[in-house]
């Protein structure tokens, strides 16, 4: 069986990469390079405090796969297990944290909730003052995006699989009731299926024989400070999905804010700046000797429900996975074994199914 | 022993490493980066850039114009988080 996989990000290799395992011939088409759309722009967070049982459930197999990865990979993947803190200011945000944990416990996650004065004395360099309290996962953290994307990606060529760059891809081609092949610059690709992973672009690609998802973008700012001692061992969020920070290996802190304006590029702001640097020292106050190196963006792609899309869509060898809401790097392990998985076999398993790209939005 | 050449500092790169990540697939400027970290480090690519792309011309025989450089973002120079936040005491 031949497929082929538009867009070479962390979901795209991952699939590419599954399929090539079960045996198929995998051609990766790459627009730029490989994780050249958010893959390579993500900090890389991963935890499994989620609100439904099929997120915690997928975040659960999720970490198996990942402590496994850089075995599996051949290839060093730096997995930092050394916590996932998520923080509330307010009532409602705790109360929902807490409803949260119970969940997850009840599905093996060991999520425990902290009060203020445990943060306060657990972590001495954050100022709690308005912090209420928080859930902290002991066996979530951090992986390093770019291993991933050239882990998944090493491994791929092991198993006979290529990935073709640059070459921008400008429709589908439909044979009958099938698509027969991608139409890009450099002439058509033919195959027997097809996996469209190419982030924002992936939408028009689709248009091209009338069809669609409903997704939005999500413009998020990012910015990196010198190398500092190690001092601030879990990642860190400020709940609501508001701000989240992180200390690299080599000592850096890194952090993640979504921004709200309209903006649809990647360019840096000077207001992102201003105001990620109010909360990391009102946060942190040690901080505020660290030097900024630099800032940079990326588009995430949003869907109504925040849930990926992954699955079938239109014809019987057209699979799309996108849309995957800040989801991306903690999910692609899995969404690319299940996808890989429902390619090969052409049945939609049921772990798949509720990423369905016809899926009825909430 | 041969000495070092030493391309980029921040990251302790030799212009080996960088040889050997190109000869691996590693062959475009951002993936170069990415792979081998220069251009990471406390002088955002002002002193290793120039080299790595020298290296990279030479090993893919391209002409100076078709090599690109990467993204350069702000700011010019490392800028403290309290001058930044507006807290400068």
């Amino acid at each position: 069986m031949r497929v082929i996989v538009v867009g070479a990000g962390i979901m795209g290799l991952s699939v590419a990469y599954n399929l090539a395992i079960r045996g198929a011939e995998v051609i990766v088409i790459e627009g730029r390079y490989p994780g050249s759309g958010l893959s390579v722009r993500a900090i890389g967070g991963v935890h499994s405090q989620w609100s439904n049982e099929h997120d915690i459930r997928i975040a659960k197999r999720n970490r198996e796969l990942m402590e496994r990865l850089s075995g599996e990979l051949n290839f060093n993947i730096p997995f930092r297990q050394d916590g996932y803190l998520t923080v509330a200011t307010d009532k409602e945000q705790l109360m929902r944290l807490e409803e949260d944990a119970k969940l997850q416990q009840s599905l093996g996650i060991e999520t425990m909730v902290l009060l203020s004065e445990e943060i306060a004395s657990r972590y001495s360099v954050l100022d709690t003052s308005s912090i209420l309290g928080g859930t902290f996962s002991k066996d979530d953290g951090s992986i390093h995006p770019f291993s991933l994307v050239f882990g998944y990606w090493d491994s791929l060529k092991e198993h006979g699989g290529k990935l073709l760059r640059p070459i921008q891809v400008n429709r589908l081609r439909l044979d009958g009731n099938r698509l027969s092949a991608v139409e890009t610059d450099q002439g058509g690709f033919e195959a027997d299926a097809f996996v469209l992973s190419a982030g924002v672009g992936t939408r028009k690609i689709l248009q091209s024989v009338g069809l669609d998802v409903a997704t939005e973008i999500m413009r998020h700012e990012m910015l990196v400070t010198e190398p500092v001692k190690s001092f601030l061992k879990p990642m860190i969020e400020l709940y609501p999905q508001r701000f989240y920070i992180n200390q690299s290996m080599r000592g850096e802190i890194i952090c993640h804010m979504p921004r709200s304006d309209q903006k649809k590029d990647v360019r840096s702001t000077l207001n992102f700046l201003e105001d990620a640097a109010a909360e990391l020292t009102r946060f942190v106050p040690s901080l505020r000797a660290a030097k900024v190196l630099r800032t940079w963006a990326g588009l995430v792609e949003t869907t109504p429900d925040s849930e990926p899309i992954a699955g079938r869509i239109g014809y019987d060898n057209l699979w799309v996975a996108l849309g995957d809401s800040g989801k991306g790097i903690m999910f692609a392990p899995v969404i690319g074994e299940m996808m890989s998985e429902a390619v090969m076999s052409g049945e939609v398993g049921a772990d798949l199914q509720p990423y369905s790209p016809t899926r009825k939005h909430n | 022993m041969m000495g070092k050449k030493i391309v980029c500092f921040c990251e302790d790169l030799t212009e080996e490493d960088i040889l050997e990540a190109i000869k691996l697939g590693y062959d475009d400027i951002e993936t170069l980066k990415r792979y081998a970290g220069f251009s990471t480090g406390p002088c955002q690519g002002k002193t290793c850039l120039m080299h790595v792309l020298r290296l990279l011309g030479m090993e893919k025989k391209l002409k100076p114009s078709d090599l690109q450089l990467t993204t350069q973002r702000q700011p010019i120079d490392p800028v403290r988080l309290s001058v930044l936040s507006g807290r400068e005491k």
